[in-house]
C-alpha cells in the first residue's frame, strides 16, 4: 500500500469531493508541465487536450459538490483492458503519441484503483457510494482513451 | 352520271345523327404478359451509372444524366440512364447487358402524353405508375451479354511454393490476356477509384487490339512502377469494377503485368528513356527512394529538373524491397523497374540518412525544392512485458533482414501477432524459412482483418493457422523456448460508433510455446527531421500538408506517400509522387532565384 493511500482519511462527502478535485488539478498540472517540456508541437497539443479533459472532470465534480447527482446520463462502461498489461512507461520529452496515450491510460488506471481501494475501506454509506462513483468515472475515462488506442495504435492488431 | 351518284353524298349526312361508333379509349386495358417489354424500371440504389446501357443502345435512346441529390462516389459515377421513348424500340439489349442487373422493363405499355419532353424520363427517378413494378422483362443468366468468369492466373501449387521465395504468380499467356481483356466494358468506373487515375480501359483495349507498345506508354503516363503494381497493387480498381457486382471483376492488375511482361525488352525504345530531356536548371532533392520518391523523381526529371534522391539504405525501393517479399515481387523485377527511372538521369546518394547525416535545413538551402517521402518504416510495438526477450522480433525488421538475403533459422514453431498485410508477409515468409507450424494471433475476428483477402487465403493454403480473438499479454523464456501468455477475447456490444471491440474474457489465460514470436501490428513514421525546419507534423508523426498541393507548412517543401498518409499502399504513394511532381513543377516555374 502506498504512503498516500495509508495517510488518507475522509469523514465527510465534502472532504472526499475536495480530494477528488485536488487529484484532477494535479493531473491537469501534470499534463501541462509535460506539454511544455515536450519537443514536438503536435504532442504538446495532445497533452494540452488531456489537461483540458482533466479540467472537465474537475468541473463535473464541482457540480456534484454543488448538489448535482453523479451519473446524470448512465453510460455503458466496458473494460478493454489494453492498459492493464502495459509495462510501466514514464513521460519524457521525446514522448510519441503512443507513449502519451500509454501514460494517460496508466494514470487513469491508477486513479480508478485508488478510488476502488478507498471505497473498499469505507463503511457502507454515502462516502463508499461516492468513491464507487468516482472509480466508475475514472473507468469511463480509461475506456475512452483505450478506444483511441484500439482504433489508432492497434489498427492492425 | 346516274341519279344515285348525284344524291349519294347526301346519304352520308344521314349518319350525322347516329350514335358514333368510336370510343374514348380504343382498347380495353389489358395487362401485359408477365415478361412483356414495357417501360423501363431501374433500381437506383443498385445502378452504378456505368453507362454500359447507353453504350449498347443501337438507337441512341439512352443518355446518362446527373440526378439531383445523387453524388458521384467510389464505384458510382452518380449518373443514371434517361431513356427517350421516341427512339426506344424495346429490344431490351440495355437490360441484357446491365452488369448490376439494376435495369429491367415493366410490363406496362399503356401510357401516352402529348408533351414530347415527357417522353424522355429517367426510370427509377421520375415518378411513374410502374416505377416499382416487379412484373415485366428482367435479364436472365443465359441472356446476359457479359462474361462473369475470371481468367485465372496460373500460380505455383502451395506445396512447391512453401519451399521457395521464387515468384508464385506465373503470368498470363497471350490468349489468357486477350480473353480477359475482352470482358472489359470500358465503362471507366475504375479510373476514378485508382489513386493515380490510370487509364485502365485504354490499356485494356490496347491488349485486345494487340497494341502493347502503346499500352506501355499509357501505363507510364501515370505510373512508373507498372511491373511492381502488376504484381502487388491493392487494385482498388478491381473493387469497383462493374463486372464485380454480378460476377468477378476484371483481373486489371494482371493485365497490367501482362503488358510489361511482353514489352520489357523494348521498354527503353518505346518510352524513349535516355533521350535528351529539357533542362530548367532547377534542382530538387527527394528524401527517401521508395515508390513515392522515385515516382516524383521520374516526373520531375521529365519536366526538366535536376533530381537527387537521398536514400538511407544502400538500395532503392523502400517497402517494395524491404517489406514485400520476393515471392510476391522479385527483386530482379524491382531492380530493372527502378533502373528505368534512374536512367532518365536521376542522381542518387545512398547511405545518407537525412536528419542525421545531413539536415533538412541544409537540403532546403542547397535545393530549389524538397520532396519528403520517407515512408512509415518503424514497427509499432506492443508495450507488454517481455518484448525484449531474445526470439521476439519486429515484423518489418524481420522482413528487412530477409530482403537483405538473410535466411534466419526461426525454429519449429513461429507465432506472428497482427492481422494486416505485414503480418501476412511475415507468416508466409516464416513458412518459407522452414518453420513447421506458424500461428497468427489476431485480437479481433477474421472479418475485421485489414489484410488482403487473397493474402489470407494464400496463407491458409500454405498451412498457416489462425487464432482469432486472442492477444498476447506477456512473453517470457521457458528453457530454450518462448512462453507467450495469451488471453481470449470476445466481441463486446456495439459502441456509439457501431463497432464491436474485443474485450478480454476473465480467466481465459493460456500459454503458447514457440521458438520465435514476430510482432507485426503496424508501422509508424519517423518524422524527427521535421523539427530542423519547423515543418508541421501531426500527432501520429505524419507530415502535415495542404491536401491540394502536398506542400508542407514550409514553402518549397512537399511531402507524400506513407510519411504523409500513414502506412497505406504503393499506388497511393505513387499517386502522391506524381501529384507532388506536378505542384513542385508549378512552384519551380514561379520561383525566380
Ligand atoms: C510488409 C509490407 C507489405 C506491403 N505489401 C503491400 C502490397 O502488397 N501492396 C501495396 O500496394 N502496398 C504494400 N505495402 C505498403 C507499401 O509498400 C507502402 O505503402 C509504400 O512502399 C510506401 O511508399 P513510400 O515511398 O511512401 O515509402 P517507403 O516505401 O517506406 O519508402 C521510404 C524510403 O525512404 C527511405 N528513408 C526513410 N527515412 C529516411 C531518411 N531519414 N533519409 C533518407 N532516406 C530515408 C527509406 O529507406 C525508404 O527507401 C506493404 C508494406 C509493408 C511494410
Ligand atoms: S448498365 Fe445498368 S448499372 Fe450501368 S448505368 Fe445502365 S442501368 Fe446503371
Ligand atoms: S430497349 Fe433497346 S432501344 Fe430501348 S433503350 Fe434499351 S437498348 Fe435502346
Amino acid at each position: 500500500m502506498s504512503e498516500q493511500k495509508r495517510s488518507l482519511k475522509f469523514d465527510s462527502i465534502d472532504s472526499v469531493l475536495s480530494f477528488a478535485i485536488s487529484k484532477e488539478e494535479e493531473a491537469y498540472h501534470f499534463y501541462m508541465t509535460w506539454s511544455e517540456k515536450s519537443r514536438d508541437a503536435a504532442i504538446k497539443e495532445v497533452l494540452v487536450e488531456f489537461a483540458r479533459e482533466e479540467l472537465r472532470h474537475k468541473e463535473l465534480i464541482l457540480e456534484v459538490k454543488a448538489g448535482k447527482p453523479f451519473e446524470a446520463k448512465p453510460q455503458q462502461v466496458y473494460d478493454l483492458k489494453i492498459g492493464d498489461y502495459f509495462v510501466p512507461v514514464k513521460p519524457s520529452e521525446e514522448m510519441s503519441y503512443q507513449d502519451a496515450l500509454q501514460v494517460a491510460i496508466q494514470r487513469e488506471i491508477g486513479a480508478r484503483e485508488l478510488y476502488e481501494y478507498l471505497a473498499s475501506i469505507s463503511a457502507e454509506g454515502k462516502i463508499k457510494k461516492l468513491f464507487e462513483s468516482l472509480a466508475k468515472e475514472e473507468a469511463k475515462h480509461k475506456m475512452r482513451l483505450e478506444q483511441i488506442y484500439d482504433d489508432e495504435i492497434y489498427r492492425e492488431n | 352520271m346516274s341519279l344515285k351518284d348525284l344524291i349519294s353524298p347526301f346519304y352520308a349526312w344521314k349518319r350525322a345523327l347516329d350514335k358514333p361508333f368510336t370510343i374514348n379509349k380504343p382498347v380495353t386495358e389489358r395487362e401485359g404478359a408477365a415478361r412483356y417489354r414495357g417501360f423501363h424500371v431501374n433500381d437506383i440504389e443498385k445502378c452504378i451509372g456505368c453507362g454500359t446501357c447507353e453504350e449498347i443502345c443501337q438507337n441512341e435512346a439512352i443518355d446518362m444524366v446527373e440526378i439531383a441529390g445523387l453524388e458521384p462516389k467510389n464505384g458510382d459515377s452518380g449518373l443514371r440512364p434517361m431513356i427517350d421513348y421516341g427512339r426506344c424500340c424495346w429490344c431490351a439489349l440495355c437490360v441484357d447487358v446491365c452488369p448490376t442487373g439494376s435495369l429491367g422493363m415493366s410490363n406496362d405499355y399503356i401510357w401516352v402524353t402529348p408533351n414530347a419532353e415527357e417522353w424522355r424520363f429517367t426510370p427509377g427517378v421520375d415518378e411513374k405508375a410502374w416505377k416499382d413494378d416487379d412484373k415485366g422483362y428482367r435479364r436472365t443468366e443465359e441472356a446476359w451479354l457479359l462474361n462473369p468468369e475470371l481468367t485465372e492466373m496460373p500460380v505455383m501449387n502451395p506445396e512447391t511454393r512453401k519451399q521457395t521465395f521464387e515468384e508464385m504468380a506465373l503470368g498470363f499467356t497471350d490468349e489468357m490476356a486477350v480473353d480477359e481483356a475482352s470482358r472489359c466494358l470500358e465503362c471507366g468506373i475504375c479510373v476514378a477509384a485508382c489513386p493515380t487515375h490510370m487509364d485502365i480501359p485504354e490499356y485494356i483495349r490496347a491488349i485486345r487490339e494487340g497494341r502493347l507498345e502503346e499500352g506501355l506508354e499509357i501505363l507510364y503516363d501515370t505510373n512508373p512502377f507498372p511491373e511492381s503494381c502488376g504484381r502487388i497493387c491493392t487494385a482498388r480498381c478491381q473493387d469497383v469494377c462493374a463486372l464485380g457486382h454480378n460476377g468477378e471483376p476484371i483481373a486489371i492488375r494482371f493485365l497490367k503485368r501482362y503488358i510489361t511482361d511482353r514489352t520489357v525488352e523494348k521498354k527503353y525504345q518505346i518510352l524513349g528513356i535516355g533521350k535528351e530531356l529539357p533542362s530548367t536548371g532547377k534542382k530538387v532533392a527527394v528524401i527517401g527512394g521508395g515508390p513515392s520518391g522515385l515516382t516524383a523523381a521520374y516526373y520531375l526529371r521529365n519536366y526538366g529538373h535536376e533530381v537527387t534522391v537521398f536514400e538511407k539504405h544502400n538500395h532503392l525501393g523502400g517497402m517494395l524491397r524491404y517489406g514485400i517479399p520476393e515471392y510476391r515481387l522479385p527483386k530482379a523485377v524491382l531492380d530493372r523497374e527502378i533502373q528505368t527511372i534512374l536512367d532518365t538521369g536521376v542522381e542518387v546518394k545512398y547511405n545518407i540518412e537525412v536528419g542525421r547525416d545531413i539536415s533538412l535545413q541544409e537540403l532546403r538551402q542547397q535545393y530549389d525544392a524538397v520532396y519528403i517521402s520517407v515512408g512509415a518504416q518503424k514497427g509499432t510495438q506492443m508495450p507488454i512485458e517481455g518484448m525484449d526477450t531474445p526470439g521476439v522480433l519486429v515484423g518489418v525488421d524481420f522482413l528487412d533482414r530477409i530482403a537483405e538475403g538473410e535466411r534466419p533459422d526461426l525454429g519449429e514453431r513461429v507465432v506472428v501477432v497482427g492481422g494486416g498485410n505485414t503480418a501476412m508477409d511475415v507468416c508466409r515468409s516464416s513458412v518459407r524459412l522452414g518453420a513447421r507450424e506458424v500461428f497468427v494471433l489476431y485480437r479481433r475476428t477474421e472479418a475485421e482483418m485489414p489484410a488482403n483477402r487473397e493474402e489470407i487465403e494464400e496463407a491458409k493454403e500454405e498451412g498457416v493457422q489462425f487464432q482469432f480473438l486472442v492477444t498476447p499479454i506477456k512473453i517470457s523464456k521457458e528453457g530454450e523456448r518462448l512462453a507467450i501468455e495469451c488471453l481470449r477475447m470476445q466481441l463486446g456490444e456495439p459502441d456509439a460508433s457501431g463497432r464491436r471491440r474485443p474485450v478480454p474474457i476473465e480467466g481465459s489465460n493460456f500459454t503458447i510455446q514457440a521458438d520465435t514470436c514476430i510482432m507485426a501490428i503496424g508501422q509508424k513514421v519517423d518524422s524527427s527531421m521535421a523539427q530542423q525546419v519547423e515543418v508541421k507534423v501531426t500527432r501520429w508523426g505524419t507530415f502535415e500538408v495542404n491536401p491540394d498541393t502536398l506542400e508542407t507548412s514550409v514553402p518549397g517543401v512537399f511531402a507524400g506517400g506513407d510519411c504523409e498518409r500513414g502506412p497505406e499502399d504503393a499506388i497511393s504513394a505513387i499517386a502522391d509522387g506524381k501529384k507532388a511532381a506536378y505542384f513542385m513543377h508549378r512552384f519551380l516555374q514561379k520561383k525566380t532565384t
